[in-house]
């Protein structure tokens, strides 16, 4: 493993302490646990805060969009490993003199039994707090199971959506009915290229041979659609957009916004040329596209891939999707 | 039963460090490989945890030892693998075998409903349900340790045919099938360490 570490039981702990002291003028640490990112300046407690609890190993996401117009916190676990339903209490209790709390958590078993665990935890205490599951990847289960779907780079819509929204002072009930709407008009495809390294076991995260990809593979390896022979940009598009449009129906006008998120290894060059293919795609069905965001965000260290996320969109929702945000690593 | 608990701890350490790497190879086939690696880290914190709480009462040992296991372990494995040991704080020793029953009921019941898993899905239970079935059908099983110890060996054995219905292994191309459950591993030897122990 070729890997710039210190200690393999301190890369955690060593990353958010450099992350903190590189943006010390937007985020810090909670005053209980140095796993659990607050932003330098709380927002105004009538509002909302909205927080996720996940896994690290995938940065920037999510300590990354810790910001204003943004997450109020990320409680963040050991590298693929949800934080406990204990400390993702912990970071609701930060937050609990905001008028309500909405928790994030993406449809994963770990973090969606530690994310309910900790509300179980909120509400015994009287925090007015609700999760919202998120799911968009549609290679993890069949179209009519959507909720049974892991949740994949697309959740990012939500983010960024319901953050904004609730900057405006939005209430907690009508930031969790956009959030499922936004979630309901969301549809991810990713592939894998090649396989990362595991900075806990030093392997590669899963197998694929020199010439092959792999559709719809999870962040962790997790199988979908299968493996084929590596071909062009413009085929493997084709290939998958063919799927995203089994999955949703989208008729003329409507208007998308698209993600395309590399895997962690994948060139700006490969995604700009992924997504001048996935744009020529809509075009010929006459679906525009709004201010799309192609970059890596969601990652699995070295892995080589990429995710195609598409929102169908309302006019509010890109409205919330362009409006300001000073998390450290969202950037449209 | 202080003393007991505490050689149950000590020993599930024991055999738990000299048996991680191999957890985590198998992991590697089935997960992110570094179950074992989770594992360690929890019976680690809980060595160091019941040696600390040795004065409380059992059951807040207990309920101590597990939530920090459960912060040390975080993901799935540590919500599920720490409920038995918060539930094995309850232990009478004046009833001692429905006692234990009832920790073993109250477990799977608590696994099932926050896992949202059942029998057959490749898991932790499919060791938990068969011990329970024995305990159920043996109210002498005090005195067979050996054919627990069978139970849990054969029980981990039939996991290897199982395809997974619940956490990561379950988006496998195989689904598991072929190998043993690692959750299912590192239970049998919580368990068996745990009926050496009170036996």
């Amino acid at each position: 493993m070729k890997k710039i570490i210190n200690n393999k039981d301190r890369i955690v702990d060593d990353m958010l302490s450099g992350y903190i002291k590189a943006n010390s003028d937007r985020v810090k640490f909670s005053n209980n646990s140095k796993r659990i990112i607050l932003r330098s300046q709380p927002k105004n407690n009538e509002k909302t805060a909205i927080l996720i609890g996940n896994g690290s190993g995938h940065e920037p996401i999510a300590m990354g969009w810790v910001g204003e117009g943004l997450l109020d916190a990320n409680v963040v676990g050991d590298i693929f490993a949800a934080p406990s339903g204990d400390l993702i209490f912990e970071g609701i209790q930060e937050l609990k003199k905001n008028s309500g709390c909405v928790l994030l958590i993406s449809n994963h078993a770990g973090d969606v039994m530690n994310g309910e665990m900790a509300i179980e935890l909120a509400k015994e205490h009287n925090i007015n707090a609700d999760l919202l599951l998120m799911y968009d990847d549609i290679a993890s289960a069949p179209k009519g199971s959507e909720d049974q779907r892991r949740g994949g780079a697309g959740t990012t819509f939500i983010y960024k959506i319901i953050g904004a929204h609730s900057e405006m002072g939005e209430k907690k009930e009508s930031l969790l009915a956009l959030g499922e709407l936004v979630r309901d008009q969301t549809r991810t495809l990713s592939i894998a290229v090649a396989a990362g390294v595991s900075p806990i076991s030093g392997e590669k995260i899963f197998q694929l041979d020199d010439d092959e990809v792999f559709v719809g593979m999870g962040v962790h390896g997790e199988s979908g659609y299968g493996r084929q022979k590596i071909s062009s940009s413009k085929k493997i598009i084709k290939f998958m957009m063919d799927k995203i449009f089994d999955d949703y129906s989208y008729i003329e006008g409507d208007i998308v916004i698209p993600f395309i998120n590399g895997s962690g290894a994948t060139t700006l060059m490969e995604l700009l040329i992924v997504y001048n293919d996935v744009e020529e795609y809509l075009d010929k069905y006459k679906i525009k596209c709004f201010k799309p965001l192609v970059n890596e965000y969601i990652t699995t260290q070295e892995s080589a891939g990429f995710s195609i996320s598409l929102l169908n969109s309302n006019e509010q929702m890109r409205d919330l999707w362009i409006s300001p945000s000073s998390a450290p690593y969202f950037h449209l | 039963m202080h003393n007991t608990y505490k050689k149950w701890i000590l020993n599930t350490y024991d055999r738990v460090k000299s048996e991680y790497v191999e957890l985590d190879k198998l992991d590697q086939l089935v997960g992110d490989g570094d179950h074992g690696s989770t594992i360690l880290k929890g019976v680690t914190i809980a060595k160091q945890s019941y040696l600390e709480n040795l004065n409380s009462p059992l059951d807040e040992t207990m309920a101590t030892i597990s939530k920090q296991m459960r912060i040390e372990m975080g993901g799935a494995s540590g919500i599920l693998m720490t409920i038995f040991f918060e539930e094995s704080g309850k232990i009478d020793e004046l009833n001692l075998t429905l006692s234990i029953i009832d920790i073993f009921e109250k477990s799977i019941e608590k696994i099932m409903k926050r896992g949202k898993v059942k029998a057959g899905d490749k898991s932790i239970l499919d060791i938990y349900i068969p011990v329970l079935n024995f305990l159920q059908k043996n109210s002498d099983f005090q005195s067979k340790k050996n054919e627990i110890n069978e139970i849990l060996s054969l029980s981990l054995a039939k996991t290897k045919e199982m395809e997974a219905r619940v956490g990561r292994a379950k988006f496998l191309e195989k689904k598991g099938l072929g190998f043993i459950d690692p959750g299912a591993k590192s239970t049998e030897i919580i368990l068996r360490e745990y009926f050496a122990a009170i036996l």
